[in-house]
């Protein structure tokens, strides 16, 4: 079994006994996830605790399916929230305690009583009942009773909906904001807009194809899940991985995160109306796209991880090629830091928006860059080193502005390391084989395996019961933990602040589309609309009619 | 044809302008659209330009297969585009479900909820491809007259 990992299950009645002790005397102070299991008769619930050094403390409990419910943790972590919420939709477990809030990550009009992720449910069961009508309620404002933010009475308030339709992000995600005059009071997320059941498609899959599903959870991080997967499946399988290949996975995932800081900085830059910036940016990652092709096959979703090491091995002349390449991107990346330490108008822009303090980025569960810039060091390639990173020498960069001007400072700091990274993992690529063989069916097993993705902390929980296909994946993406500490960020933020915020966090997502409904009049047709408008500048002394007329 | 006709069929051509919706991508798709649009591919010198909203787009760029959360949603963003109005898939997702074919929350390619004029199959559609399948919907447009 692999170091740094505690396996513990303890009984439902002792659990929370068990709970307390593990985070308020041996330090286990942050919350990974929290993994559901159908085991027949019972849920299965872990809880996946880290620790600043690393070490992973895996707590299992059991609550039958009979009894149906949980106490929740969030007293202990308030972002073991939508871990809870994500259980009680996939599997059906109620959870006592949670605040109120909307369901996630199934859709709404989703039918009551089923559970996806249990043993028993298939998707032929919506096949028999026919075509679902899914209700999109954030289309129709003002929003009801179970979303409001602030009491109905209080018209003070304009609800503003934005997404699940925007230019600039890239994901559907949708935001009900709550304006007094042009402050934020109050924020509702909306996700599951990208929901597609990939956990439980894994399930009915091989091992192998899950390699290529998980890869498909997101096209930036493609070699995060699919390198975070394996890892898992490894160390299940007791497989003694080359050490030729866990550089070429370094080298893979190091480029793989220069593309995306690259790319975030360029969609800083538009946020802020600096398209130049994009348009820069965007020019200098097509060097790293290509070393991706040529050392990869592909752009992008790389499809260089298989179970027990690499596909494809590196030649010395592809080495010299991306050594060449890193060096005119320092030169570029040189240009970019100044732009940012020196060019005014983006300092005085980023500066003091989206602050988030270095304890409420530890109380929520921030991750990656976000928690970096906001001075918590904290980096599973150093707390708790996977592939090559134990062997080679980098700095944790972190920066205490704790806001969008921070997480820029700390994103172009970690890509000169990511450089460093480059040229150590070629200087010192080991010789040898690039992969052993796997078997096809994993021995019974389970692991939780961990990976810093360029937005953070990735977590993947794999168990295996013995066959060609897993019994279970679990995957908790960087995007989940940082998306809680967004409301705490926009707090009594100017609403023109939001799409520098959320990018900031540099989530996977997408929105822009505004429209409000006059309050008890429904929604107005384009004709009703038109004349509502004439008469509301009559009322008040315009008559546009009379204008043309003269 | 009368010569206003025609100016309006030649001003349309030059300026195919497109709106990007994502209806439950893995972002490959994405990123790969954004890539062709910025310097290297510069899909901006055939007019193509992004836009914010549907009442400015004349090509709906979906990329992903739909969700059953967005396919309302994806229904009235072409609802409210003007005609005349293009869809373009991207990616084999959008083209067909590919790799997410038969999950609970997918129903399947772009054309479970909308009609589309272009399929532009990879997984991701490189830039190159999708640049291809720009310029033959413009072809069509053109010889659509």
């Amino acid at each position: 079994m692999r170091q740094k990992r505690q396996w513990t299950e303890v009984g439902i009645d002792r659990f929370f006994e068990a709970f307390d002790r593990a985070v308020k005397q041996d330090g286990f102070t942050m919350l990974c996830t929290v993994s559901g299991l159908d085991e027949g008769a019972d849920f299965g619930l872990i809880y996946h605790l880290a620790r600043t050094d690393g070490e992973v403390l895996n707590l299992k409990t059991k609550v039958n399916k009979d009894r149906g419910e949980m106490k929740t943790v969030t007293v202990y972590f308030p972002s073991a929230q939508i871990y809870e919420r994500e259980i009680e939709d996939l599997f059906g477990l109620k959870f006592t305690g949670l605040p109120p809030g909307r369901r996630y990550p199934l859709p709404d009009g989703w039918p009551t009583g089923e559970h996806p992720l249990r043993k028993d449910w298939s998707a032929d069961r919506l096949k028999d009942m026919g075509a679902i009508q899914m209700a999109d309620e954030s289309i129709r404002l003002p929003i009801g009773p179970r979303h409001e933010i602030s009491p109905p009475t209080d018209f003070s308030l304009t609800k503003v909906p934005i997404g699940p339709q925007h230019p600039a992000l890239k994901e559907p995600e949708s935001f009900n904001v709550s304006l007094r005059g042009e402050k934020i009071a109050g924020l509702e997320i909306k996700l599951g807009y990208n929901h597609r059941g990939i956990e439980k498609g894994c399930e009915g899959r091989s091992f192998l194809q899950d390699v290529y599903l998980v890869e498909r959870i997101c096209g930036i991080c493609s070699h995060t899940h699919s390198t975070c997967f394996v890892q898992a499946v490894e160390e299940i399988a007791g497989l003694e991985v080359p050490r030729r290949a866990l550089y070429i996975r370094t080298l893979v995932g190091e480029l793989e995160r220069i593309h995306s800081h690259l790319l975030w900085l360029g969609v800083a830059g538009h946020e802020i109306g600096f398209d130049t910036l994009l348009m820069y940016t965007w020019r200098d990652r097509e060097a790293v796209m290509d070393l991706l092709a040529t050392i990869t096959g592909n752009r992008v979703n790389y499809g260089i991880n298989a179970i027990g090491g690499v596909r494809r091995d590196l030649t010395s002349e592809q080495g010299a090629e991306v050594l060449k390449a890193v060096d005119t991107l320092v030169e570029q990346t040189k240009y970019y830091i100044g732009v940012a330490q020196e060019e005014t108008t983006l300092i005085q822009r980023l500066s003091g928006v989206g602050k988030l303090s270095k304890e409420d980025a530890l109380r929520l569960g921030a991750v990656g860059p976000t928690a970096r810039a906001s001075g918590v060091a904290r980096d599973i390639r150093k707390d708790d080193p996977y592939a090559a990173y134990g062997e080679l020498d980098f700095k944790v960069i972190t920066d205490d502005h704790c806001d969008v001007f921070g997480r820029t400072v700390v994103r172009l700091g970690e890509l000169m390391e990511s450089y460093s990274i480059i040229r150590q993992v070629i200087k010192n690529l080991p010789d040898g084989p690039i992969a052993v063989k796997a078997p096809r069916r994993i021995p019974v097993g389970e692991a939780l395996s961990r990976y810093e993705a360029p937005r953070g902390e990735d977590v993947h929980y794999v168990k295996s019961n013995g066959g060609e296909n897993p019994e279970r994946v679990k995957v908790r993406a960087p995007t989940l933990a940082n998306i809680q500490s967004v409301s705490k960020m926009l707090e009594d933020r100017y609403l023109a602040d939001l799409p520098i915020v959320v990018a900031a966090i540099d989530p996977c997502f997408s929105c822009t589309d505004r429209a409000v409904e006059i309050e008890g009049q429904g929604t107005l047709s384009w004709e009703d609309v038109r004349r509502y408008g004439i008469e509301f500048y009559k009322k008040r002394g315009i008559d546009f009619g009379a204008m043309k007329k003269k | 044809m009368k010569i206003i006709d025609k100016i309006i069929h030649w001003s349309r051509l030059k300026s195919p302008w497109i709106l990007h919706f994502n209806t439950g991508a893995c972002n490959a798709c994405d990123i790969e659209i954004i890539a062709a649009l910025t310097p290297r591919f510069d899909l901006e010198r055939f007019g193509v330009q992004l836009k914010a909203t549907p009442r400015h787009a004349d090509i709906l760029v979906c990329s992903g297969p739909v969700t059953r959360q967005v396919r309302d949603r994806v229904i009235r963003i072409y609802e409210q585009m003007p005609q005349p109005k293009f869809v373009v898939a991207v990616g084999t997702c959008a083209t067909s479900g590919g790799v997410f074919e038969g999950l609970y929350n997918v129903l399947g390619g772009i054309d479970q909820a909308i009609p589309v004029d272009a399929y532009i199959p990879g997984c991701p559609a490189s830039p190159q491809a999708i640049i291809d399948g720009v310029v033959k919907l413009l072809h069509k447009l053109e010889a659509s007259v």
